[in-house]
């Protein structure tokens, strides 16, 4: 169980939101058949209505699968080397603080450059200036080696940033930083 | 209630009535919700508000539909009028039923509201706890079959006619109880020897033996 559960949570922001889409799809859909059957409730119109049960169900489950996979509280994930944890322009929901493992964060940003604005290890914490500026990603981390992380979610991160202020003064000091290092102008590359 | 009835000031509802309105307007409740959830909230999907909407569009409502459109579904598919919707093959039993001036078992027990709703329902369900699950079983493969045209004249019952159809109203009243003739052969009644229909025919008009009409009468 355990796994299908970590293998959800691995999707991305707009898998999720897709997935929710299908699931508003096909509520609509059963709707609109079951408003056509009690209107005129024929054989025909029993036939679909009784096969349009599937869809009720397959609706639920895609809800179901999608609150599996952005409930709030704190789990621990791991990512293989070279996996995308979240792709930049994404709308965020998670803060991820590293237990083992290294990532980059790569920006795409016109002009020569190294992409690569910075590399994070055990300890350090990324995914929390979507949250807090309630932007979309400014960068894509992808794991360089084994990664174990915490995964915080909103509500969870949001509860801590409001009660307590000594951590929200350690986060706003960080994405203060992390701001004025994107906006500085890319290095030219060697 | 007689749909043509003069002695009657007003309609009364039905709960399948009820459940059928019910229906409906959770079905639009469902579509409005959605609706609002893609206009105010489709770029925030993810966050509490949405799920909370989408909660109520996906699961609460559709499930209450369910609840209420499998009643209305199973309670209407019981009435003459639904098994009439197959025009084709029902017709002549339907007209048959509506009939003052026939004779048939049918029509009298149609045109005297002796059964006053679901009257072929009433007369080929077996009772018992497996009867109604067999007739809708059954009824969804009815409905294939009339939809794809892979129907066949004549229709027949899938069993001789049981006497339990019909003694499951008549036994236990006065006239039919002493019914001589009721009473000679009530062993073979009983065990189904001899059939209700051995004596009281027809049940219904003469079956068409070859199809009418177009589209899905093929």
């Amino acid at each position: 169980m355990r796994w299908i559960i970590t293998a959800f949570e691995s999707w991305s922001e707009e898998t999720k939101r897709t997935i929710l889409l299908v699931a508003i799809a096909l509520a609509a859909v059963y709707a609109l058949v079951t408003i056509v059957s009690m209107v005129k409730l024929t054989a025909l119109t029993m036939l679909l209505f009784v096969n349009a049960q599937l869809l009720l169900v397959l609706s639920i489950l895609c809800y179901i699968v999608v609150i599996i996979m952005t409930r709030e509280g704190v789990t621990r994930q791991h990512f293989e080397p070279g996996a995308v944890i979240f792709r930049q322009g994404e709308t965020g929901n998670q803060v991820y603080v590293i237990v083992s493992g290294e990532v980059e964060v790569v920006q795409d940003r016109p002009g020569p450059g190294d992409p690569v604005i910075a590399r994070l290890g055990p300890g350090q914490f990324f995914g929390e200036m979507a949250l807090i500026r309630a932007a979309p990603r400014v960068a894509t981390v992808r794991s360089l080696t084994d990664l174990d992380v915490l995964v915080m979610q909103r509500g969870a991160f949001l509860s801590l940033f409001t009660y307590l202020p000594a951590l929200r003064e350690s986060f706003q000091r960080v994405v203060k930083e992390r701001v004025a290092g994107i906006r500085a102008p890319a290095k030219p590359k060697g | 209630m007689p749909p043509s009835s003069i002695f009657v000031a007003q309609e009364i509802k039905t709960y399948e009535e009820w459940a059928r309105e019910v229906t409906i307007v959770l079905s639009i409740l469902v579509l409005v919700v959605l609706i609002a959830i893609l206009i105010f909230q489709r770029r925030r999907l993810l966050e509490p508000t949405a799920k909370w909407l989408c909660l109520l569009g996906i699961v609460v409502l559709p499930i209450f539909i369910w609840i209420t459109g499998t009643f209305t579904v199973f309670r209407m598919g019981e009435r003459a009028e639904f098994c009439g919707s197959c025009h084709p093959v029902m017709d002549p039993y339907i007209n048959d039923l509506r009939d003052p001036k026939s004779q048939t078992l049918a029509a009298i027990h149609g045109t005297n509201r002796f059964i006053p709703e679901g009257q072929c329902y009433a007369c080929h369900v077996t009772y018992g706890i497996y009867g109604t699950a067999h007739a809708k079983r059954n009824g969804l493969s009815h409905a294939w079959k009339y939809y794809t045209g892979t129907w066949k004249l004549p229709i027949k019952l899938y069993d001789p006619y049981a006497n339990i159809n019909c003694t499951h109203c008549h036994a236990g009243a006065k006239r039919f109880e002493q019914e001589e003739s009721h009473v000679a052969l009530a062993d073979e009644l009983k065990s189904g020897q001899t059939s209700c229909m051995s004596c009281h025919t027809p049940a219904h008009p003469p079956q068409p033996t070859k199809r009418v009409g177009a589209g899905r009468t093929g």
